[in-house]
C-alpha cells in the first residue's frame, strides 16, 4: 500500500490531464478559459503532494520516489506551471485549442516525471516517449504553417532515431547481464564491464546526447524551438531538458557508474563539442527563438560538467543549474513570447529599441540574457561557477578552460541582442507594445523574481540540492 | 550447428546497421521511419532472444513495450507526413529547407 503512496504525484497530474481533456469536451466555448485555471490548480496540487511524500518505492523497485526524483519533478512541475501562465491565453495568441495544447503538455510533463524517478529501464523508456510524442506533436501544433509541421518532423525523426539507439544499447546491455533494473545493473557492470556491455554503454551516451541535444546530436533542436509555437519552445528547452539529464543521472550515476571513466570520458567530449558548436553557430542567428536554440545547446555542454565531475559537488552544482536554468531560460521565453504577442514576429528586429517602446520588457530580457552569460550576481553566474569549479575538482582543467572560454564568447551574441534593444532607436513604424496581459506579467515576475534571488543567495539552494542527492 | 546468443546477436548487429544506414541515406520520409522500425525490430530481437537463452522474462516483457511503443511512434510520423504532405505535396527531407542554419 505504501508502494502506491510513493506515484500520488503522477496519479494527480494523471487525473488533472484526463480532467482538462474532459473538461474541454463539455465546456462551451465561451468559458474555454477556465481550463487554464484548471491546469494549473492540478498542476500545484502535484507539487504540493510531491512535496508532502515521504520518498519510497513503487511498481517492485522499478519506481523510486527519491530526493533527486522529487528535486527534479519539482524543476518539471515549475515550468510547466509558469508556461501555462505565460500563454493563458494561448487560443487567442496561437489560434490553436486550448484543451488539447494543455493535455500534450501535461501528458509530457507526466512522461518526464516518470523519468526522474525511473530506476528500471522499461520504466525509463516508456517515460521517455510519453515525454516525447506530446511534445512533437505539440511543435507541430500548427500544421498550416509549414515551419512548425517540418520542424515537428524532424523532432520526431531524430528523437525516435535517438531512442532507437539508446534502446539497442539497452538490449546489449541486458543480452550480457539479465537484469533491466537500475541497482541490480550496477552490481552487474561493477563485475568488470565485458565488450558487449561497453558497446551498449556507447549506445546509451548516444541516446542521451540526442535528448538533451549535445553535438553531433543536437540537429533537431534549432529547427524544432523555431517551428513550434513559442510556449511550447520554451517548455521544451527547460523540463525536455531537465527531464534528459534526469535520464542521464539515472541511466549513467544510477546503474552504471563502475564505467563512470569510460562514459565520463566521452561525455567530456560531447560537452566541449557542444558548448563550441552551440555558440559558433549562434552568432550569425537572427530569429531569437534559433539563437535560444542554439545557446541551450552549449548550456547543455555546461551541464554535462557536472555529470563528468560525478562527485557530491558536480552532481549538486548539475541540479543547482538546472533550477537557474529554468528561471533564467524562462524568463527569456517570456519576453519572446510578449514581443511575438504584439509585433507576430521573432526576428531580432522586431526587437529593435525595445528599450524604449517598452522598459520592462528589454529590461526582462537584458536580466536573461546576462544570467545566461553568466554575469554576477544573476544566478547564471553562481551556477556555472559551482559547475567549473566541480569540473576543476574532478582534474578536468582542459574542460573548465573551454568552458570559460565559451562563456566569454556567448556574451558576444547576448550583447548583440541588448544592443538591439538598448542602443539601436526603434523604427518609426515599429508596431506599438501595449501593456502586458496580467498572466504573463506573473510569470515573468516569477522568472525575475528567480534570477536574482538564485544568484544573490544560492547557499539554502546549493543545501538543497545537495540535500536531494542523500538518497 | 547449434544456435547461440552470438549468432542472434550479430543477426540484430545487422538489422541495427542496415536501419542506421537507412536513416542516413534515405531522403524520404517514410523511408526513413522505416529505417527505424528496423532498429526497432533489432532492438525486440535482441530482447527476446537472449530473454530466451538467459532464462528471464524480463526481456520478452521489454520486447512487448518497444513493439508497442513503436506503433504509437509510426502513428504520430505518419499524422505528421500526411500534415506535411497537405501543405507542401512532397515529403522528401531534401525539400523541407524551410529550416536551415
Amino acid at each position: 500500500m505504501s508502494g502506491w503512496l510513493a506515484l500520488l504525484p503522477e496519479f494527480i497530474m494523471t487525473a488533472g490531464l484526463c480532467a482538462v481533456l474532459v473538461a474541454d469536451l463539455f465546456l462551451p466555448s465561451e468559458r474555454k478559459s477556465w481550463l487554464s485555471p484548471l491546469a494549473l490548480l492540478f498542476t500545484a496540487l502535484t507539487l504540493v503532494a510531491l512535496w508532502s511524500l515521504k520518498p519510497g518505492l513503487a511498481f517492485g523497485q522499478a519506481f523510486m520516489a527519491d530526493g533527486m526524483g522529487i528535486y527534479l519533478k519539482t524543476i518539471i512541475l515549475l515550468s510547466l506551471g509558469i508556461v501555462i501562465f505565460s500563454a493563458w491565453d494561448f487560443e487567442k495568441v496561437w489560434a490553436r485549442p486550448q484543451g488539447e495544447y494543455l493535455f500534450l503538455m501535461m501528458s509530457a510533463a507526466l512522461g518526464m516525471m516518470f523519468i526522474s524517478s525511473g530506476t528500471e529501464l522499461v520504466l525509463l523508456y516508456v517515460g521517455l516517449e510519453l515525454a516525447t510524442f506530446p511534445l512533437v506533436l505539440l511543435t507541430a501544433y500548427r500544421p498550416a504553417d509549414a515551419k512548425s509541421a517540418e520542424g515537428g518532423l524532424k523532432y520526431l525523426m531524430i528523437a525516435a532515431l535517438g531512442s532507437a539507439i539508446l534502446l539497442f544499447g539497452f538490449s546489449l546491455i541486458y543480452a550480457v547481464t539479465g537484469v533491466t533494473q537500475a541497482v541490480q545493473l550496477a552490481a552487474q557492470v561493477a563485475k568488470g564491464g565485458s565488450p558487449l556491455v561497453m558497446a551498449g554503454m556507447v549506445c546509451v551516451v548516444a541516446g542521451i546526447g540526442f535528448k538533451v541535444a549535445l553535438t553531433p546530436f543536437h540537429m533537431w533542436a534549432p529547427d524544432a524551438y523555431e517551428g513550434a509555437p513559442t510556449p511550447v519552445t520554451a517548455f521544451l528547452s527547460v523540463a525536455s531538458k531537465t527531464a534528459g539529464f534526469a535520464l542521464a543521472l539515472r541511466l549513467l550515476a544510477g546503474a552504471m557508474p563502475g564505467l563512470r571513466p569510460q562514459w565520463a570520458q566521452a561525455m567530456a567530449i560531447l560537452s566541449a563539442l557542444a558548448m563550441c558548436l552551440g555558440n559558433f553557430a549562434a552568432i550569425p542567428q537572427t530569429n531569437l527563438k534559433r539563437l535560444m536554440a542554439y545557446s541551450s545547446i552549449a548550456q547543455a555542454g555546461y551541464i554535462v560538467m557536472g555529470l563528468v565531475a560525478f562527485d557530491t559537488i558536480g552532481l549538486s552544482s548539475l541540479l543547482y543549474y538546472l533550477a537557474a536554468y529554468l528561471f533564467t531560460n524562462l524568463g527569456a521565453f517570456a519576453v519572446i513570447m510578449a514581443v511575438e504577442r504584439f509585433t507576430g514576429s521573432s526576428e531580432l528586429s522586431a526587437y529593435t529599441g525595445l528599450a524604449q517602446r517598452s522598459p520592462r520588457l528589454a529590461l526582462g530580457l537584458l536580466l536573461a540574457l546576462l544570467s545566461l552569460a553568466g554575469i554576477p550576481p544573476l544566478a547564471g553566474f553562481a551556477a556555472k561557477f559551482y559547475l567549473f569549479a566541480a569540473a576543476y575538482g574532478q582534474g578536468y582543467g582542459w574542460l573548465v578552460i573551454i568552458g570559460v572560454l565559451n562563456s566569454a564568447l556567448s556574451l558576444y551574441y547576448y550583447l548583440r541582442v541588448i544592443r538591439v534593444m538598448y542602443i539601436l532607436p526603434p523604427e518609426p513604424n515599429a508596431p506599438a507594445i501595449p501593456k502586458m496581459p496580467w498572466a504573463l506579467a506573473v510569470a515573468m515576475l516569477i522568472c525575475m523574481a528567480g534570477i536574482l534571488v538564485l544568484g544573490a543567495y544560492p547557499g539554502p539552494f546549493v543545501d538543497m540540492a545537495r540535500a536531494a542527492l542523500v538518497p | 550447428m547449434t544456435l547461440t546468443l552470438t549468432h542472434y546477436l550479430l543477426a540484430s548487429t545487422v538489422l541495427f546497421g542496415v536501419g542506421i544506414y537507412g536513416a542516413f541515406s534515405r531522403r524520404n520520409a517514410i523511408g526513413l521511419l522505416l529505417a527505424i522500425e528496423l532498429i526497432m525490430l533489432a532492438v525486440a530481437l535482441n530482447f527476446t532472444a537472449a530473454s530466451n537463452f538467459l532464462g528471464t522474462a524480463g526481456g520478452q516483457v521489454f520486447a512487448v513495450f518497444v513493439i508497442t511503443v513503436a506503433a504509437a511512434e509510426a502513428a504520430v510520423g505518419l499524422a505528421l507526413i500526411i500534415a506535411i504532405y497537405r501543405n507542401q505535396k512532397d515529403v522528401d527531407l531534401d525539400k523541407l529547407t524551410l529550416l536551415k542554419w
